[in-house]
């Protein structure tokens, strides 16, 4: 069953840019499909077409099954978005407090929005940290409440956008620690990179994107050798097993 | 569902109005005083927000410290602060902030004109400023203003000299709705394009 | 240029050390909205109270203030400012006031009525900045916040969620803001614009670029609100008054009125 279907999408800014060049694409429920390509291939903007933040200027959006123009609130309870930069998205002034956010705004009832934000902090391991101003945390850590406050709204899919960008090596790792366990845990994972190292080996799906457009669909393993062209970072597997933690 | 403008203006006033509480720890050291950046911030709100929402902008600063959050330079919570020698300034930013967006807003942003308002603006800060500081501490118009008005006066013109580029800059930035691309595509298009 | 950002050298503003401390005492389980009304009511009568209840608040101000962990020190590094800005109201009211002179400074007489009224005034001043600072130290800002849009929801025409929302968001930009501006001053010193003499020149680049990356985060981050369904009809902070929050209200009042009334 498809989660996530793109027919024919276009997207063209204001300025005229085109961000979005017809984009086809189904995503089947559970799967964890990574999306690459260099800077300005519109990644970004195709994320934001999940969740209705911008309307495509031709083409549809469906998230299971309904357009998102249909119902914006359903489509953003569905897809939750990891934006590229966690400081400016964690809207709330202590760690629990961000992850009380979401659940609020859905108007759950004040004991249920407690049992979200705990269950949440606890999947991603922020606990102890819940009283904490967000400024404190690492960028690791920024980006783990980011998760959990998009978790806390109880969406199908988790959409990240290029995870990996300014973080050290623990940071990665916790990040694709992460990923794992929400693929595990039966949400369809979308990562956007320029960076494939990280996720070649765990991602069923790898989509290259260059222009607007999709150039590449299938294994990651099949069509990783072909990236390069695009601008995406090769990956270098020599070392890699070594790093791996499974 | 709330419209996104007017939730991208709530932001923009929270966003002054934390520049607002910071500006008082800034100090800038030009000339023999160092300069206190509080006040650039709340008449570029008055310029960039406009009278409405900059109004908004100081008066949540204002209520956020009256109420006990912790938005007041020197750990005087609350009331205490509005109440002290010093609060007839705080109060005064509500005047001023709204005499320069309502003075500034749809014109065509003449020098002049701009130059003008905040002129204007700055003096009733004084106004409400020095007389709250001449009841509580008791001195003499003179004395007060002495103390409370002309050691501040180079800085505040040096300030409304500089606010004129800063909200010519950055006003197009504020008007036009930039969906957050990537930190580093806004960067290189803030170097190069966008002025006016 | 050489600036200062008082605080912390990682660029951090700690707007204050006098700010909320997690604990489990009895003014911290107190409502929220409670404390506001006994602050208020304490605050008016102090601004009539006599030098004898002045005394009697300020000790008892103090106490409470040590017991919760602020220090007699750190509260007058803190508040040095205003104890300076108070001791000038002080001598320009004992200077100043016409009465019996207790001794003179060259033309100056320092007088004994106007010594009493200063000491008042800045007593008073004083004790309602101690007030203010309990309630910040025993109360989080999450519960100031609700308190305050409880308060404000019979007002029409005042959007009181919106304003909850803007306290939270004020709060949250306090510290983003004041890196970002450190690492800007750092980037612009690397660029040699303190060089410049103009100080127009230099404060226009410094406040450019500084404004700029806070007005893409502002962006962003009302965009990321937008994402997670923000509306203002939304859950709000829980606030349950029980029988010992009514019972220390009475006190106060109480209280209140017996210092107005001597
Ligand atoms: N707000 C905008 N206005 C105009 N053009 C934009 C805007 N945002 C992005 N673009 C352009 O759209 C294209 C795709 O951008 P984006 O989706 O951010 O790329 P990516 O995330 O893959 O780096 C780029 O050419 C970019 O310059
Ligand atoms: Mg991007």
């Amino acid at each position: 069953m498809n989660i996530v279907e793109l027919e024919n999408l276009k997207h063209q800014f204001p300025d005229g840019t085109v961000g979005l060049d017809g984009i086809r694409l189904s995503i089947s429920k559970g799967s964890f499909v990574v999306i690459a390509g260099s800077n300005g291939s519109g990644k970004t903007t195709l994320l934001r077409h999940l969740n209705g933040l911008l309307n495509p200027t031709a083409g549809i959006v469906r998230i299971d099954g309904m357009p998102v123009s249909a119902d914006v609130r359903r489509a953003r309870r569905k897809v939750g978005l990891v934006f590229q930069e966690p400081d400016s998205q964690i809207v709330g002034e202590t760690v629990a407090s961000d992850v009380a956010f979401g659940p609020q705004n859905l108007r759950l009832d004040p004991a249920e929005v407690d049992r979200r934000v705990s269950a949440a902090l606890e999947s991603v391991g922020l606990k102890a940290l819940a009283d904490k101003p967000p400024h404190l945390l690492s960028g690791g850590e920024k980006r783990r409440l980011a998760l959990a406050g998009i978790l806390a709204m109880g969406p199908s899919v988790v959409a990240f956008d290029e995870p990996f960008a300014s973080l050290d090596d623990t940071g990665v790792r916790s990040i694709v620690a992460e990923i794992c366990r929400l693929k595990n845990d039966g949400y369809t994972v979308i990562v956007t990179t320029h960076d494939l190292e990280p996720v070649l080996f765990i991602a069923d799906r790898l989509i290259v994107m260059q222009a607007g457009r999709i150039v590449r669909d299938g294994f990651p393993v099949q069509i990783a050798n072909e990236v390069g062209d695009f601008g995406v970072r090769k990956p270098c597997t020599c070392g890699w097993p070594a790093n791996r933690r499974e | 569902m709330t419209d996104s403008h007017s939730l991208r203006m709530s932001v923009f006033a929270a966003l002054f109005a934390a520049l607002t509480a910071m500006g008082a720890f800034i100090a800038v050291p030009i000339g023999p005083v160092p300069i206190v950046l509080q006040n650039l911030f709340v008449m570029l709100a008055g310029l960039l927000l406009g009278p409405r929402w900059g109004l908004a902008s100081v008066g949540i600063y204002l209520l956020a410290g009256f109420c006990g959050l912790p938005v007041f330079a020197g750990g005087q919570a609350g009331i205490g602060r509005l109440i002290g020698p010093t609060g007839g300034y705080l109060i005064g930013y509500l005047p001023a902030v709204y005499i320069i967006g309502r003075m500034t807003r749809g014109s065509d942003h003449r020098l002049l004109r701009e130059a003008g308002a905040m002129v204007l603006g700055t003096l009733l800060l004084y106004a409400c400023g020095v007389s709250w500081l001449k009841v509580v501490t008791g001195l003499s118009w003179t004395k007060a203003l002495a103390v409370g008005m002309l050691p501040f006066l180079i800085g505040d013109a040096l300030k409304i000299a500089a606010a004129i580029p800063i909200a010519r800059s950055l006003r197009p930035v504020m008007q036009t709705e930039v969906p957050a691309a990537d930190p580093m595509r806004m960067e290189t298009a803030g170097r190069t394009g966008s002025t006016p | 240029m050489h600036m200062r950002v008082a605080g912390e050298p990682a660029g951090v503003i700690r707007m204050s050390p006098i700010s909320y401390r997690l604990g489990t005492g009895a003014l911290h389980a107190l409502d929220a909205r409670f404390k506001f009304v006994i602050l208020i009511v304490l605050s008016l009568s102090v601004v009539k109270a006599g030098a004898l209840h002045l005394a009697l608040l300020a000790c008892g101000q103090i106490a409470l203030l040590s017991f919760l962990g602020c220090s007699f020190k750190s509260l007058t590094t803190e508040l040095r400012y205003l104890l300076v800005l108070l001791l000038l109201v002080f001598l320009v009211r004992a200077f100043t006031m016409p009465g019996e002179a207790v001794f003179r400074l060259y033309w100056l007489s320092f007088s004994r009525q106007g010594a009493a009224a200063g000491a008042l005034i800045a007593a008073r001043m004083l004790l309602v900045v101690l007030l203010g600072t309990t309630l910040v130290i025993t109360t989080r800002p999450a519960e100031i916040k609700a308190a305050v849009e409880w308060f404000l929801k019979p007002f029409p025409g005042l959007p009181a969620a919106r304003i909850g929302t803007m306290f939270g968001l004020l709060l949250r930009l306090i510290p983003l803001l004041s890196v970002q501006f450190a690492e800007t001053m750092d980037a612009q010193r690397a660029r040699g614009v303190e060089n410049r003499i103009n100080p127009v020149y230099r404060l226009t680049w410094l406040a450019i670029p500084f404004l700029r990356r806070s007005f893409s985060a502002a962006d962003r981050l009302s965009i990321a609100m937008e994402a997670r369904c923000y509306t203002d009809d939304r859950t709000g902070h829980r606030l349950t008054a029980t029988r010992r929050d009514w019972l220390v209200l009475a006190v106060g009042i109480v209280y209140g009125i017996f210092v107005l009334a001597t």
